[in-house]
């Protein structure tokens, strides 16, 4: 037991830096391996470590799954804290801003099958992740996808317990969310899979709102907005006022928009995109679902998936 | 709770054997000799023992409750420091300090963080010769922590399991016996009344905890306090570090139903004794059905669950010797001994 030694890893480039840690890329001294080195910064010593910092520890060590990212170390140098992550060197945001790649249908279910995957393995485990976009879904050589960044991650909160709706990236952001709910499920998870689904179908993102008050204008006016008849009490929640009431679309403009998508894609991504967080699907109803299971494409194997086409 | 305890880090990296345990103690005690040789610490005597561990409990509810924190998160704290000391040597650290900090990273990991200032200021009002006013001393002391918990933070506690096997035992004893009913319209209504309460104290969180989760219960509330009461006792040893969480809440249940029980018998006893005068008022034969029952109800429920029985009974045992030893528990002494090895009075 214990901490391993630094020596065990060499770091070579600094390759990003975030408000609590610096990112270099390095290997793994004995085995050649390339991982990610971060480094928190603890420099400062005022509150101890960052409550990001804490929350990725806590649940990187704990989870262990092929989709999400892993955490191969922990060593202390210099008073810093580092984290010894797999390298990933690409993320899904790159790959859909690639203009010279084509998506194929398959790639695309290939893609949100292991996002799914992941995901449930975090909602089996009772945690939230918080804060899914394609930023966070990082690819590795062999095409698998993972899901990093778990600074906002928590664990599902007792019945009298508030949470904070200022959580997720504003356009994957869950209208509970958005009407600032302190009470909230996994179901803000699969809200933002649905948009991600969208994003990867259309090549840009779904509902990028300006900002906040805008972002519930984006949302409902392609969604429409939510009323006490698909969503009972959803008016007692705090930011639930002054709403312009968008009807819900209809399939056929659903259809329109999504031209590529199949209707069991569609049947989907509806799933994930139900206004009502208790009508919204879980992953497990995703997975399960014909898109998945009946349907044709079968999807890509990872090791097949496009790859960047140029190099950073 | 987050994460599956059974692929958790709690069992497969801080779950020791008996032997494994005591080895990793004898390793300590070993060291500790020979920095005391070295003169590197104090020589007089001061044991991680029993009383010394009741103590630190107190210190940690101490702390806790001028703060109002809620309960898992202290025993989480709790779980930290008896982790922490089985790589350090009591006499090298600030106790006082070390409790302070497990609280703090504590409260980061429940999600009920508090204010280094706040605790630290909390702290310096209970035991001023021994923290210092730099809130770094804290924020160094955390990462120090964290280090020796190897940055393995999550913690399995018993609580759940303890709301777990109520409900199952409920719906057992439903099926059994629908006339039961009338139990759980009492419940119910000490489920309203609990939620109007605006969580004064730590306690009445627990109980909000506890009855929010519970439409029907096997348990009467007072049981299921001192089952949670219990649990809360068991920090003090072990038991952790050597068992499932499980394990301690099997044991807690069965302490509360098995002493209630034999309580009971021994009541009965007086009464027949003292010739039948006031029996009437209590109603013993009522109260006889119903424990009878559920003595055995739980009796089965055990033999049926799978739950390694031997494990329970060395955790019940571990517990009756800590009620034992609490009887001889000196506060006064232990304080006092902290103050000459820290703080070198005489």
């Amino acid at each position: 037991m214990g901490l391993s030694a630094i020596n065990k890893y060499s770091k070579a480039k600094k390759v990003g830096e975030g408000t609590y840690a610096v990112v270099f890329l390095g290997k793994q001294v004995q085995t050649g391996r390339d991982i990610a080195i971060k480094e928190i910064k603890t420099g400062q010593f005022k509150d101890g470590l960052d409550m990001s910092a804490i929350r990725e520890v806590k649940y990187l060590q704990e989870l262990m799954h092929i989709n999400v990212i892993e955490l191969v170390d922990v060593f202390s140098a210099e008073g810093n804290l580092n984290l010894v992550l797999e390298f990933l060197p690409a993320d899904l945001e790159m790959i859909i801003k690639d203009r010279e790649i084509l998506f194929s249908p398959a790639d695309v279910k290939s893609w949100l099958l292991m996002t799914l995957r992941g995901v449930h393995h975090c909602h089996r485990n009772f945690i939230l992740h918080r804060d899914l976009k394609p930023n966070n879904l990082l690819l590795a050589p062999d095409g698998q996808l993972k899901i990093a960044d778990f600074g906002l991650a928590r664990s599902l909160g007792a019945p009298n317990e508030d949470l904070t709706s200022n959580v997720v990236t504003r356009w994957y952001r869950a209208p509970e969310l958005l009407f600032g709910a302190k009470h909230y499920t996994e179901a803000v998870d699969l809200w933002a899979i649905g948009i991600i689904f969208a994003e990867l179908m259309l090549r840009v993102p779904y509902l990028p709102g300006s900002d906040d008050l805008n972002q519930i204008d984006v949302t409902f006016q392609a969604l429409g907005t939510p009323t006490e008849d698909n969503w009972p009490n959803v008016s007692s929640l705090p930011g639930y006022n002054d709403l312009k009431i968008y009807p819900e679309p209809s399939r056929q403009e659903l259809r329109k928009r999504f031209i590529a998508a199949t209707e069991s894609a569609l049947d989907l991504m509806s799933g994930l995109l139900q206004l009502n967080p208790a009508k919204r699907w879980d992953t497990e109803q995703a997975l399960l679902s014909n898109y998945f299971g009946k349907e044709l494409p079968v999807p890509t194997k990872p090791e097949n998936l496009p790859k960047l086409t140029k190099k950073e | 709770m987050a994460a599956d305890y059974w692929t958790s880090t709690q069992r497969m990296k801080w779950q020791f054997t008996r032997d494994s345990l005591k080895n990793t103690r004898l390793e300590l005690i070993k060291l500790e000799k020979s920095m005391e040789d070295s003169n590197l610490i104090s020589k007089i005597p001061m044991d991680y023992d029993i009383y010394m561990r009741i103590y630190i409990h107190s210190l940690i509810n101490k702390l806790g409750r001028r703060l109002n924190i809620r309960q898992i998160a202290l025993s989480t704290a709790e779980v930290y420091l008896m982790r922490f000391l089985t790589k350090v040597i009591l006499k090298e650290i600030n106790l006082y300090l070390l409790v302070t900090t497990s609280i703090y990273l504590a409260c980061k990991l429940e999600e009920c963080p508090q204010h280094i200032r706040t605790i630290v200021s909390e702290a310096r009002n209970l035991w001023p010769e021994y923290i210092p006013h730099d809130i770094t001393k804290i924020a160094e002391f955390e990462f120090y922590l964290i280090e020796e918990l190897d940055t393995y933070l999550i913690v399995h506690h018993p609580y759940k399991t303890l709301l777990t096997i109520d409900e199952v035992l409920s719906k057992r004893q439903k099926f059994n016996k629908p006339q039961l009913n009338d139990d759980d319209n009492v419940n119910d209504n000490n489920n309203t009344n609990n939620n109007d309460n605006n969580n004064n104290n730590n306690n009445n969180v627990d109980a909000d905890d506890l009855n929010n989760k519970r439409i029907t219960s096997f348990l009467t509330p007072e049981e299921l306090q001192t089952s949670w009461s219990i649990i809360n006792d068991s920090y003090v040893t072990d038991l952790l570090l050597l068992y499932p969480p499980h394990i301690v809440a099997t044991a807690s249940i069965y302490l509360t139903i098995v002493l209630k029980y034999t309580h009971i018998q021994q009541l009965r006893l007086e009464k027949k004794n003292s010739n039948g005068i006031g029996t009437n008022d209590l109603n013993p034969n009522q109260f006889r059905y119903k424990n009878d029952e559920s003595l055995q109800n739980y009796i089965n429920f055990l033999g049926y669950s799978n739950i390694d029985l031997e494990e329970v009974i060395e955790a019940v045992q571990e517990l009756i010797t800590l009620y034992e030893a609490w009887e001889s528990y000196d506060e006064v002494k232990c304080k006092k001994t902290l103050e000459i090895v820290l703080l070198n009075r005489s």
